[in-house]
């Protein structure tokens, strides 16, 4: 191959990927990113989903990652290619849905978001469900004493709705010939978690329709921030499965908001002053 | 000959019975003679070895006779030192001199700790894990006391502050607190060095997994108090100071510049991990 330096058309094409060109374009971070973007992914991946980022020249570590063995820590590190204002721009773009999120991640998807942005939202709901019980607990002149089955419950479903989800509608998708990738729903679900992040922090405060409030702006921003960028995928499958599909997703979003909201966001009543919740808990 | 033995032996090996230190050992008479006392002067002069009597950093300086591969050569015979060997095998090696593979470590190694009370090996380790602990209080001095990382430092921290938390928690919680506290101690710690290397850093794990868990001192030691302290108003400011001073000190020893415009992103799970784990003593 002649890739010396410069930028040069490189065709998805089988033949064309040829592991002795990398010494000369790894001086080339263009040609690298193009090379790379078509290693990484299995699949072609369909013109609609935004080739914005073949000539991105940010992209040299994911050059240097291809040819490690898969259980090696460098395997991993195309997927955590990001900087901090990619991120940041990333976590904005979701919780107010204007983009197309895969343009806005520039075609190249990473893991650092989905996982650490489960993590925090983990985390914050476990703080703030304890901020909320202490203050009741201090109010009503009790002892307090923090519930630690939140913490392995909000870990459960949220690694849950980040992982397992995502993979099962990856799996769903794949199996009707949506051709998806598994990357971009690690990612939007991810993302989609942000909003998640802010909802519980208000939801500190003790008004119980100003909670209601919060928990369906949320879930409303992240099930449109997932449909929406869902809805080409979906579109592949026939008519019928990209509905049942469709209804699937929004209905295991609108679980997950349900849960945090009996769960996390629904405190103990009892306090004077503030109206009761109107249901109980769920166990 | 025994030379080329000796040097030929990888870590894993003289750890099983079956490996050819034992055959050597046993071959040398019938009657159970210090197999090691053999004097072997070829290995005392190849170059890659560092004179035993150099002190090393937070020791005193030893006797020629004694030298400080203890592990090493502690681990083919002497049941006393079994228990340290498994965390602090390749820090004692890396600390005994630059460079040196565990190879050639045992080389002139000498089984003369076999002989010292077994008082003398826990303090040495002991005193290692204070010298560390002091580099995370008071950051002057020689930063490259944590280089040479062991992971007994962070396992007292874990367990204190697990015992610590899940003491004061409510009684049908117990166990589930010490399972949490411990998780995410080591899994935290795993966590945030496997992304500070995924993000493109170059760090070392286990001497990052090391410096967290060293630098959660004053997370533990503000636990202690909590333990007679429940008024919230001296519990919060003392549980930020410690989070401040967890967080600055474990950033000094973790400051990478490889992670140019990453650096946030290195650095907030680090900080979310001290955080949780403030907040948990806060709260209990």
């Amino acid at each position: 191959m002649s890739n010396k330096g410069g930028y040069s058309a490189i065709e998805i094409d089988d033949d064309e990927l040829q592991f002795q060109s990398f010494a000369s374009s790894s001086n080339s971070p263009s040609a690298t990113g193009n090379i790379s973007s078509s290693n990484s992914t299995p699949q072609p991946r369909p013109a609609g989903f935004g080739t914005a980022g073949t000539f991105d020249p940010n992209r040299t570590m994911q050059g240097q990652a291809i040819g490690k063995p898969i259980w090696s820590v460098e395997y991993y590190s195309k997927f955590f290619d990001v900087d901090t204002s990619q991120v940041m721009e990333r976590c904005m773009a979701s919780i107010f849905p204007k983009d197309n999120f895969l343009e806005v991640m520039g075609g190249s998807p990473d893991l650092y978001g989905p996982f650490w942005i489960a993590t925090t939202v983990i985390f914050v709901l476990f703080v703030s469900s304890s901020i909320v019980d202490s203050i009741n607990a201090f109010l009503s002149s009790q002892p307090y004493a923090y519930d630690i089955r939140q913490l392995t419950f909000a870990f459960g479903t949220i690694y849950m709705y980040a992982f397992l989800v995502p993979a099962m509608i990856w799996g769903a998708t794949k199996y009707f010939g949506c051709q998806p990738d598994l990357l971009e729903m690690l990612a939007l679900y991810g993302y989609g978690l942000t909003v998640w992040i802010p909802v519980a922090l208000l939801s500190i405060l003790p008004w119980n329709l100003l909670r209601w409030a919060l928990v369906l702006a949320g879930a409303a921003a992240s099930g449109v921030f997932l449909v929406r960028n869902l809805y080409p995928v979906l579109s592949r499958a026939e008519a019928q499965t990209s509905k049942v599909i469709l209804i699937l997703v929004i209905g295991l979003h609108t679980l997950l908001a349900l849960i945090l909201k009996y769960k996390f966001f629904a405190y103990n009543a009892g306090l004077p002053g503030t109206d009761a919740p109107t249901e109980t808990p769920a166990a | 000959m025994s030379n080329n033995q000796y040097n030929s032996i990888e870590p894993d090996d003289f750890l099983s019975p079956a490996a050819p230190s034992y055959v050597e050992a046993t071959s040398y008479s019938d009657t159970y003679d210090n197999p090691f006392e053999t004097n072997i002067p070829m290995r005392l002069n190849s170059p890659s070895i560092e004179p035993d009597d150099v002190p090393l950093p937070g020791q005193k300086p030893l006797s020629p006779a004694k030298n400080s591969l203890p592990k090493v050569s502690g681990t083919i015979g002497s049941s006393s030192n079994q228990g340290n060997s498994s965390g602090s095998a390749s820090g004692n090696i890396g600390r005994a001199g630059v460079g040196l593979g565990v190879g050639e470590a045992m080389i002139g190694s000498g089984i003369d700790t076999l002989d010292e009370p077994v008082s003398e090996t826990l303090l040495r380790d002991l005193r290692n894990v204070g010298a560390k602990l002091q580099q995370v209080l008071y950051p002057k001095g020689r930063k490259d006391i944590l280089k040479d990382w062991d992971l007994w430092g962070p396992l007292l921290m874990c367990l204190t502050l697990s015992i610590v938390l899940s003491m004061r928690a409510p009684a049908e919680q117990k166990i589930t607190v010490f399972t949490w506290i411990f998780i995410i101690v080591w899994m935290g710690s795993a966590v945030v060095t496997i992304n500070a290397k995924l993000l493109g850093g170059r760090v070392s794990f286990f001497q990052s997994v090391c410096v967290i868990g060293y630098c959660l001192f004053p997370l533990v030691l503000v636990s202690v108090a909590s333990i007679f302290v429940h008024s919230i108003f001296i519990r919060l400011p003392l549980s930020v100071v410690a989070f401040g001073w967890a967080s600055w000190a474990s950033l000094g020893f973790l400051s990478d510049s490889n992670l140019a415009n990453r650096r946030a992103l290195g650095v907030y799970p680090l900080f979310l991990f001290y955080f949780i784990i403030a907040w948990m003593i806060l709260i209990s």
